[in-house]
């Protein structure tokens, strides 16, 4: 009994996943059709990757706000850099981009030690900013060939799954081996675990940082190529308050924002959970949209009082 | 050898802190001053109105911001708590819940309080359950919002000749708009709180040592839960005036990204992001170099886009400068 | 050089701004031994270790690590080549697994990356080999401080270090978890390995370590064969001073009005982890001291009177009625006071001016619905700057510009303002330079002159012998002797600091 309890406990965010997976299934016979299915994995690969490394990022005690931002405005690049006709250029340049507007959030949060939701409030800033200086907020209209090539990406099917969907799943496995089985993930839990420990046991803290916050650009910059792919145009104002919903889906996985404990498998549950009950809203039809971010904000506070409650009962005790 | 670098250092240092305490109030002088070059009706008595009603609602967001900030919190729900006031107000002023009186007094009346409950609510979590400050006020920026969007049935709401418009738009005589006066009100009052009131002062200590207010008898919890509470309340506030000038209230847009101007504006006014002492005039000047950035560079044609670069780079830079290397 | 030595460390010099911390040094390991570094708190031991693991540079002096000259410039540095280190505040990450622990950083692997199956399994065999028998695969932080403490010990030995620094590992371990310790220290110098021990618990000391090194006051005071010092000659090479200086006592004999009920009565005062049994009385003006070394729960007990620690049991009564402090608040509305022995965390906002300072917990009294009389506010600050003789070019300076002495009597004077009954000071001394020390304890005088009560926490002999008029001797959370008048001599405060247990119940019984 007692055991049930704690792998109840344990796998919070996976028990509530199926739940609400089946209470989908039971209530709305269109959800478990294919093509809804289907769509659901496609819509949400890109918060997925930013959620994901996002985990990374908040597993180091730090936070990432700018990732919205670098996801739209990589949209915009790619789609500008689509005159060029040359794919390497498109679909490479615009990653490096994202990679290097992480790398200077983590350089102003590791180096310059400025608070990592200043810092990232600011990368965003000057993301977005940038967007809409390239755009005047206007979509960025793609260009010759690659108008024709990019957007199919995003409708491409690799057997019966999205592409993008895979694209979300390689890069979470990958990041999932990272964090288990090689050092450089061990790092990424000391650092946020007891950095003072960390440095004593010869962790090089600040690079740790500064390669979580540059995943973290990268990540944003897949999602912004995406973005690119299936809008078929350059989004400047899109995925306003996305870090928000990525921050969400991380604590909802029951990842401490203090850094150190965590898993990526959980907040891609987190990821799903947010998902399908989005997913039933539209389905539900007659039902007005915003009791998604109610019924998403009521749920966080429960998991949330889940990973509470136990130590403030045990507090009061003393 | 050793001298001179000494030397440099110790003029390096009073440089900084030179630019730490008056840092914020040059790069204001020196906008005003490229304004005024640039364009000739810059310094007319109209645009100081039009700047301090736009700055108004960054100006009282980060005044709530300033307590929450100095008494070592963080809250990213005032942009969807105002949503919330505003939405509530407009649907019980326009008549649409027959259950409630059509009154512009319960309208703002009902707004304000249950901003306090939200506001309670962040209290709560963050000071009696331990829960970080910027996941409990996450939850409330989702909640608050859908509920802003709830209240409203996603619609914009608008009004118009109705007394609550002429908060927005009435000036007082000599040209003085009312929205101005309440801005002054504010930035008085909260200048008062934090410099001459026991709660001003407890805030702070907390703030900067939570541990030694503790030893000083001060109740922790209680001047916590109140922080959030007056964060909301002023929020709320903002979230009225923003619907009062506009004749509308937006549930999807109406203080949207407004936590990040109020939580930059604080940054930048040399606050520290882990509490202590509040700086409250640099804050205001700092939401008002915030605003003027975007004025600046209408005025002056360049794209407005250029206003969030320019911000980014500010912040980052801000805080750099002032950050506090002994901490 | 003698081939028989680890370790030599030669006129080791470091000074932190102005203050001569370590002055000139020596100190040396031999192989496969233990070594005991003894010193109160200023004495220098944590400078030694830091500036001997890399984490301090040195301003002097040479450091020969297993015959040859070394430079550490880091942690890292210190530990690759053979020196390890535990401290009191475990320095394991507490939520990756137990075996994680002991191999961050050098795991295991394989072609797939990191091997958890032999991280495992080897963490279980080097742990099982130290006796202890856990599942490894669990979070740290799920496990005992013995455990834990175990866990870094055995992180330590897989790295091959030749050296391990213990600081104050025991502290928080229980009896039997102790004699585990000691039996896997001895077996790991029996290897070779030799160990800094650093405990304030001298029965400890005195049954685990060869040799001992003491400090004071950043100088070497010399080394010892553990079986040719006593624990009196210990003690008084730690705290004492020469002989040639005869103490003066300052204050008389206590005269107690009759009639009059101690302002608090304390008996069997015990929270389980720090506290075994402390009963104090404080009577109306009077000046208890508290001597004992540190850790022996002076400032525990110093903590529960002031309302911080509310596990406790035992009795607790104010002027006859029983108390139970929920915060320092409820310790504040008794009339209490008290300057904390960690002024930067606990005691001053640093940020904050002098007037904020010292008119913190007064706020509420000088205020009217919330609003703070400056007048008041300043009549306050003007007389404690007066008074107390605060230098200070004005009052509106920041703290933490002003000398530690000044700091301190800002302190004082933000609980005078109070009108307390009784100041609870926490080596209200330290940090301080003699002048002010000089000075404070005039003023800690004059407050038992205008009916205030004093308790004395210091671990600075001849300032409790000047200034008591009643000393508690403490010892490993229990009383150990209660000094008055005559009695109170160094000789004797520190002949029961030194006591065994045993003996202390033997007379009492």
């Amino acid at each position: 009994m007692s055991k049930i309890k704690s792998i109840i406990v344990k796998q919070s965010a996976l028990v509530a996943l199926i739940v609400i997976f089946i209470i989908a299934c039971f209530f709305y016979p269109l959800f478990h059709t294919w093509t809804n299915l289907y769509n659901l994995l496609r819509q949400n690969s890109m918060i997925g990757l930013i959620a994901v490394a996002m985990t990374m990022v908040i597993l180091t005690g730090g936070i990432d706000l700018s990732v919205g931002a670098v996801c739209s405005m990589i949209s915009v690049i790619a789609a500008y850099l689509s005159f060029t006709e040359n794919p390497l250029i498109i679909l490479v340049l615009p990653l490096l981009i994202g990679t290097f507007f992480g790398f200077m959030n983590g350089f102003v949060v590791a180096k310059m030690k400025v608070a990592p939701i200043i810092a990232s409030l600011g990368i965003q800033l000057i993301a977005r900013g940038i967007s809409l200086v390239m755009t005047s907020g206007e979509t960025m209209h793609i260009s010759g060939a690659p108008k024709e090539w990019l957007p199919k990406i995003a409708k491409q099917s690799v057997g019966p799954l999205p592409l993008i969907f895979l694209i979300f799943f390689i890069f979470a496995i990958i990041f999932i081996y990272i964090l288990k089985y090689r050092k450089f993930g061990r790092e990424i839990y000391a650092v946020g675990g007891n950095e003072d420990a960390a440095k004593m046991m010869g962790i090089r803290v600040d690079r740790v940082k500064i390669m979580v916050y540059s995943i973290s650009g990268f990540a944003s910059a897949l999602a912004g190529l995406i973005l690119v792919s299936r809008a078929g145009t350059g989004q400047p104002v899109a995925c306003n308050g996305w870090e928000m919903d990525a921050i969400a889906a991380v604590a909802i996985g029951g990842t401490s924002l203090e850094g150190g404990s965590g898993k990526i498998q959980t907040t891609i549950f987190g990821v799903f959970i947010l998902a399908i009950i989005g997913n039933m809203i539209n389905l539900q039809g007659n039902v007005n949209s915003w009791w998604q971010q109610i019924i998403t904000g009521i749920l966080l506070i429960v998991v949330l009082m889940m990973q509470v409650i136990p130590g403030w009962i045990r507090n009061r005790k003393a | 050898m050793a001298d001179a670098k000494r030397e440099s250092g110790i003029s390096r240092a009073a440089v900084n802190a030179h630019l730490k305490k008056f840092g914020a109030l040059y790069a204001f002088l020196i906008l005003i001053a490229i304004n005024s070059i640039s364009n000739r009706n810059f310094l007319a008595v109209n645009t100081f109105w039009n700047l301090l009603i736009q700055a108004f609602p960054i100006i009282i967001t980060s005044l709530g911001m300033l307590f929450v900030i100095s008494g070592g919190g963080i809250d990213v729900s005032v942009g969807s708590v105002m949503a919330v006031a505003g939405a509530l107000n407009a649907v019980i002023m326009n008549g649409i819940y027959p259950f409630f009186p059509k009154s512009i007094l319960f309208g703002v009346i009902m707004a304000i309080v249950v901003a306090g409950l939200f506001g309670a609510f962040n209290g709560v979590m963050v000071s009696v359950f331990k829960m970080q400050p910027i996941v409990v006020t996450l939850t409330t920026y989702i909640i608050a919002r859908g509920l802003a969007q709830l209240i409203a049935n996603g619609k914009i709401l608008s009004f118009s000749n109705t007394p609550f418009n002429a908060i927005g738009i009435y000036r007082l005589p000599g040209n003085i708009p009312i929205q101005v006066l309440i801005e002054l009100l504010f930035i008085i009052v909260t200048a008062f709180v934090l410099k001459k009131t026991v709660f001003g002062y407890q805030v702070q200590a907390i703030g900067e040592n939570a541990q030694a207010a503790k030893l000083c008898g001060i109740r922790t919890t209680r001047v916590r839960i109140m922080i959030y509470v007056i964060s909301s309340l002023i929020a709320a506030v903002a979230g009225l005036l923003v619907s009062s000038r506009t004749s509308a209230a937006d549930p999807t847009n109406l203080g949207a990204l407004a936590e990040m101007d109020a939580i930059a504006s604080v940054a930048i006014g040399g606050t520290s992001m882990s509490g202590g002492k509040a700086r409250i005039l640099t804050t205001v000047i700092s939401a008002m170099i915030i605003q003027l950035i975007t004025i600046t560079i209408n005025m002056n044609n360049i794209h407005y886009a250029y206003a969030r670069v320019m911000k980014g780079i500010i912040i980052i830079l801000a805080v750099y400068i002032q950050q506090d290397k002994s901490r | 050089m003698d081939n028989n030595l680890l370790l030599e460390m030669r006129e080791i010099d470091k000074r932190f701004s102005g203050v001569h911390a370590l002055d000139s040094v020596d100190f040396s390991v031999r192989k496969g031994e233990i070594l005991a570094l003894m010193g109160e708190n200023g004495a220098g031991k944590s400078t030694l270790i830091k500036v001997l693991t890399g984490l301090y540079r040195k301003d002097g002096g040479q450091i020969i690590f297993d015959g040859t000259e070394r430079n550490f410039h880091t942690p890292q540095d210190s530990q690759r080549a053979g020196i390890s280190t535990i401290y009191q505040e475990i320095n394991l990450i507490p939520h990756l697994s137990v075996a994680e622990n002991i191999f961050i950083g050098q795991e295991p692997r394989n072609a797939f990356g990191i091997d958890w199956d032999s991280v495992n399994k080897q963490a279980r065999q080097l742990l099982l080999d130290n006796g202890i028998d856990i599942d490894v695969t669990q979070d740290l932080a799920s496990y005992s401080t013995a455990v834990q403490q175990m866990v870094a010990i055995t992180r330590a030995i897989s790295q091959n270090a030749k050296l391990l620094i213990m600081d104050e590992p025991t502290s928080s371990l229980a009896d039997d978890e102790v004699q585990v310790m000691f039996s896997k220290m001895r077996e790991l110098v029996a290897k070779g390995m030799s160990i800094i021990f650093i405990s304030h618990k001298l029965d400890e000391v005195f049954t685990i370590c060869d040799r001992t090194t003491i400090l004071k006051d950043g100088k070497l005071v010399g080394s010892y064969d553990i079986d040719k010092i006593t624990k009196l000659e210990m003690v008084s090479k730690m705290i004492g001073r020469d002989a040639s200086n005869v103490l003066k006592r300052t204050v008389g004999v206590y005269e107690e009005k009759p009639g009059t009920i101690p302002l608090v009565h304390t008996k069997n005062i015990d929270n389980r982890v720090t506290l075994h049994g402390v009963s104090i009385d404080i009577r109306p003006g009077e000046i208890v001291g508290i001597a004992g070394l540190l850790g022996a729960g002076k400032s525990e007990y110093a903590k529960v009177l002031f309302g911080c620690d509310n596990t406790y049991t035992g009795t607790f009564e104010v002027e006859g009625k029983p108390v139970r402090l929920k915060s320092p608040k409820g310790a504040i509305d008794l009339g209490f006071a008290y300057c904390s022995e960690d002024r930067k965390v606990e005691g001053i906002f640093p940020h904050m001016t002098i007037t904020e300072n010292m008119t913190i917990t007064a706020l509420p009294r000088i205020s009217k619905f919330g609003v703070v009389d400056s007048k008041k506010q300043k009549a306050i600050v003007d007389k404690y700057i007066e008074s107390i003789r605060i230098k200070t070019p004005s009052s509106e300076q920041l703290i933490s510009n002003l000398s530690g002495g000044n700091q301190q009597k800002v302190l004082l004077g933000r609980w005078l303002s109070m009108n307390p009954r009784l100041i609870i000071l926490d080596e209200p001394t330290r940090g301080i330079d003699v002048g002010a020390k000089a000075e404070i304890e005039a003023l800690i005088r004059e407050f038992s002159q205008n009916g205030i009560s004093v308790l004395y926490i210091s671990s600075e002999l001849e300032e409790l012998i000047r200034n008591c008029y009643r000393i508690v001797v403490i010892r490993d959370g229990q009383n150990s002797v209660e000094l008055t008048d005559q009695d109170i001599t160094e000789e004797n405060i520190m002949k029961y600091i030194a006591k065994n247990a045993k003996e202390t119940e033997v007379d009492h019984g």
